[in-house]
């Protein structure tokens, strides 16, 4: 950054405010109040179809029946299929007839749905009522009524998970859009896991609505995994699991210890980038984020290209000031990341949206949306070029391909180099609910002697957010830096004239 | 001009809208009454001001009650002839209750969250309320809102009995993405059951993937803490999906590996279809309008300019367009939208028409941003069978009639 002490401490606490708005995922707000298991206990139970939930207690039909006479029978009728409210029992095998009623014994998938909607809600006016073992009582007796079990079966815990109900597999999942034009696109939406249905997570699950591969919500490619691989590791691309562990602790350990003992003002500032901002993420079990070539580092320049290289360096000593356009873009507050991105401190996110024909993908540091056409157009013209190129998408299987090109000349990539003739192709294949398998290859032959790739793997932890990343337009900053050079300049020609 | 005088509809109010409405357009020829009302000598001085407005006196509009033998266990329906723009006042909300509205203390609320969590947290409405919010405008439809398209039209039926069980407000809250970041969640965990305060105790599954997406718990309502009716302190508020899941009087949130199958997701709110089967966790509400102006009870008073209008909405994003037909389906327009479009929230459109005094029919579709369209009552009844009881979206027609009469019709 720049020189002088004054607008280094303007930049550095410009960035410092971005980073608070961008704070870490980590951090707990500490408002609420741990709930002992006693308190949970007061809020009365939940019971699941897995028996989750389901209190001690055992009654028969037989004992049921007088209850279920004195607290059921004015809404559901002496037998349960009366009325005037619900009926209980009875259309058992009538559901795809005009006579289809849904009882207990015709539709409800689980018994223990029963157990649980008596235990709340029953009877309708004096709901909570009921002891558990009388919830038993009635459930055995509303059973009893749909021939489901014996009126001397005793009905406890064990039993009703072992209750097979008449209609357990009459439910489908939602495979809506389903009528006229509307249904033409689609193709399986099951989205949810039903009775007895697939779980939750399938891979074949993530279709969207119109019958594209689902790659939609927040997903995290931060890791502390380097992109190239230490020169100690030469030899080896893996990391046993206690390595793992063990650079995980140490990267732990580093961003929280105390350093400050002993620094300048400025660096003391800079060290307030502690835990709170850091997003860092783990290590993966890789030496680094290159996966080819198998050395794990980026193939060598060429001779074009250290000769660029050395340009820009040559340039920057005496220019590096001279305006704004020598100056970074994210310094700017223009784009942070490049297309496609390398992982740093905080904000290492992807939010993935998505609609018939495109895919957007919101990378927020600095609110870079790339908005991805599917459809099979023509790039635009190669004499567009963009900071962060034009992609354009396609989709290979469930796997979305997305090439970008037509960089400018000045872009520049974080960590790797560039021309405007680079070529990025990422691949975003879902593997499951919170893991998608990215990489992307670089092609530029007018800078590395080879293509390289990278594996970043992209996870969406539960509760994972992004937050905002403010950097800081409106203030002073780049003003600063540039009155701040010129000042220098100016103090400089002073003291040579002198 | 008064619009609906209370002396003079006795619920005819909305047969009265038109009329009065085109008498006013008229202009030039004033009522005698009128002409008093504009005089300017003997003017007395008005009301002052006061702590909680109320509406004028002249406007009438209020909630149907759906016929059911117990009032806490009944729905009243949001009269849309009678709104205005996209947001439904909170008073006009339409109400689905399961056993009455509960009257809870906010100081004495508490919600839980608990089951597959790191730390169980118990949160008062206070703390919440310092926790980062939103606020966003959504719909919230029950899930039988159009429940009446199952059987043959009844030229009865208005906007009001057909689609009144939808509403429209600006909801404030806390996303559950962030109390569950508080709480931590565990590694298989994939649903969470939510469970409201009312007398029983209503629980309903929503999977985590959405809960964490866009989920408020909700204590504002259009400016103002949520109404009773909407589940004061707090309520669950799920986008775009049927309403029953967003569960109101909200007292505990458990974080389970499983949908819990609860008595409103398995014996109410699934869908029966002509085969038997049953579709379970039928969530988003399909893309659904309705005129609003003119519309069933209505009438048009002459032949001449009226500016149709209606609401557009759709649980899986955007209204993207709505057309309308003003000869019986023949041909279709786009209709103008108000914007800004929201997402799953009530959308505006209008469509200017002349009308030629002929009989004829009007009626919308709506195309959401996914390309869901719209279908006709027999498209939809091709498929799903006339047992399905809930997300019923057929389109809705209003036949106009040589004498200016409004009435529901199937298109």
């Amino acid at each position: 950054m720049c020189s002088c002490t004054k607008c280094v401490f303007v930049c550095v606490f410009a960035c410092l405010l971005c980073a608070a708005l961008a704070a870490g995922q980590s951090a707990s707000l500490g408002l609420g109040r741990a709930a002992s298991p006693g308190e949970v206990e007061s809020w009365g139970t939940i019971v699941g179809p897995d028996g989750q939930g389901l209190p001690p207690g055992s009654a028969t039909a037989a004992e049921g029946r007088s209850l279920y006479d004195r607290r059921c029978v004015a809404c559901h009728g002496p037998t349960g299929r009366e009325g005037p409210d619900d009926q209980l029992a009875g259309g058992q095998g009538l559901l795809a007839t005009d006579e289809a009623r849904k009882t207990v014994g015709s539709y409800w998938p689980t018994a223990t749905t029963l157990w649980d909607y008596v235990y709340r809600a029953m009877p309708f006016n004096q709901p909570g009522s009921l002891s558990t073992d009388e919830v038993y009582a009635a459930v055995a007796y509303v059973l009893y009524l749909n021939d489901i079990v014996g009126e001397q079966e005793p009905v406890d815990a064990a039993s009703l998970l072992a209750i097979a109900m008449p209609n357990r597999d009459g439910f489908v999942s939602d495979p809506r859009p389903d009528i006229g034009s509307s249904a033409v696109a689609a193709t399986t939406t099951a989205q949810v896991r039903v009775a007895g249905g697939a779980a939750l997570g399938e891979v074949a699950a993530f279709t969207t609505p119109w019958g594209e591969p689902d790659l939609q919500g927040v997903w995290s490619y931060a890791t502390i995994t380097p992109l190239q691989r230490p020169t100690d590791l030469t030899d080896r691309s893996q990391l046993t699991e206690e390595e793992v562990a063990a650079y995980n602790q140490a990267s732990a350990v580093r961003a929280t210890s105390e350093r400050r003992s002993g620094l300048s003002a400025e660096r003391d500032l800079a060290l307030a980038y502690n835990q709170v901002w850091w997003d860092r993420g783990q290590a993966t079990d890789r030496t680094a984020l290159i996966i080819d070539p198998p050395d794990g580092r980026l193939p060598p320049l060429t001779p074009d290209a250290r000769e660029r290289q050395a340009a820009n360096q040559a340039y920057r000593v005496d220019h590096a000031y001279d305006s704004w356009n020598d100056r970074p873009l994210q310094e700017r507050c223009m784009t942070y990341q490049r297309v496609p991105p390398v992982p740093s401190g905080y904000s290492n996110t992807y939010q993935i949206f998505q609609s018939p024909g495109y895919v957007a993908i919101l990378n927020e540091r600095i609110h870079d949306v790339r908005v991805v056409p599917v459809d099979g157009r023509e790039p635009v013209h190669g004499r567009i070029q963009q900071w962060n190129g034009d992609s354009r998408g396609h989709w290979d299987g469930a796997t979305l391909v997305v090439e970008t090109r037509n960089y400018r000349d000045t872009t520049r990539w974080r960590v790797f180099s560039g021309s405007r003739h680079l070529r990025g192709v990422e691949r975003f294949p879902r593997l499951d609910n919170d893991e998608i398998d990215y990489r992307y290859t670089i092609y530029d032959d007018t800078t590395y002697t080879r293509p390289f790739t990278v594996q970043l793997p992209l996870v969406s932890p539960p509760g994972y957010v992004v937050y905002e990343y403010a950097c800081h337009e409106g203030n002073y900053a780049m003003t600063n830096v540039l009155s701040g050079a010129r000042a220098q300049e100016k103090t400089a020609a002073d003291e040579g004239s002198r | 001009m008064p619009r609906n005088h209370p002396k003079n509809s006795t619920g005819s109010n909305r047969r009265t809208f038109l009329k009065a409405a085109a008498a006013g357009s008229a202009g030039a020829v004033l009522s005698p009454s009128a002409l008093a009302a504009q005089q300017n000598g003997g003017r007395a001085l008005g009301k002052g001001v006061s702590g909680y407005g109320e509406r004028s006196a002249f406007e009438i509009a209020t909630r149907r009650v759906r016929g059911a033998r117990y009032e806490q266990a009944a729905g009243s329906l949001t009269p849309l002839q009678d709104l205005e723009g996209t947001i439904t006042p909170s008073a006009l909300h339409f109400e689905r209750h399961h056993a009455g509205i509960p009257d809870i203390d906010p100081a004495e609320h508490r919600l839980l969250i608990d089951g597959l969590v790191d730390r169980p947290l118990v949160f008062s409405v206070e703390e919440l309320r310092r926790l980062p919010a939103v606020t966003r405008v959504f719909f919230v439809e029950c899930s039988g809102n159009g429940r009446v398209k199952w059987s043959p039209a009844d030229p009865e039926t208005d906007a009001q009995a057909a689609f009144g069980m939808t509403s429209c407000s600006e909801w404030t809250g806390v996303p559950v993405s962030v109390l569950l970041r508080e709480a931590g969640v565990q590694a298989e965990a994939s649903w969470l059951v939510a469970e409201g305060a009312d007398a029983s105790r209503m629980t309903r599954s929503v999977p985590l993937d959405k809960a964490l997406d866009d989920v408020l718990v909700a204590y504002g309502q259009n400016g103002e803490a949520l109404r009773p009716a909407q589940g004061y302190p707090l309520r669950l508020l799920i986008p775009g999906w049927e309403g029953n899941i967003c569960i109101k009087w909200l007292r505990r949130l458990q974080i389970v590996d499983k949908a819990y199958q609860t008595r409103e997701e398995t014996s109410k709110y699934t869908d029966l279809m002509s085969d038997g089967t049953a579709r379970q966790f039928t969530f988003a509400m399909d893309a659904k309008s309705v005129i609003t102006r003119p519309s069933g009870g209505q009438r048009l008073e002459n032949p001449g300019f009226y500016q149709i209008s209606g609401l557009a909405w759709s649980g899986r994003g955007r209204v993207q367009k709505v057309e309308v037909t003003t000869d019986g389906g023949a041909t279709w327009s786009e209709a103008q939208l108000d914007g800004p479009v929201l997402p799953l929230s009530h959308t505006r459109f209008r469509f200017d028409w002349q009308w030629d005094g002929t009989a004829t029919t009007l009626a919308s579709r709506c195309i959401d941003e996914t390309g869901d369209v719209q279908p006709t009552r027999a498209a939809l009844i091709e498929v799903r069978g006339l047992r399905s009881s809930y997300h019923n979206n057929a389109i809705q027609g209003w036949r106009i009639g040589t004498a200016g009469q409004v009435e529901n019709v199937d298109v």
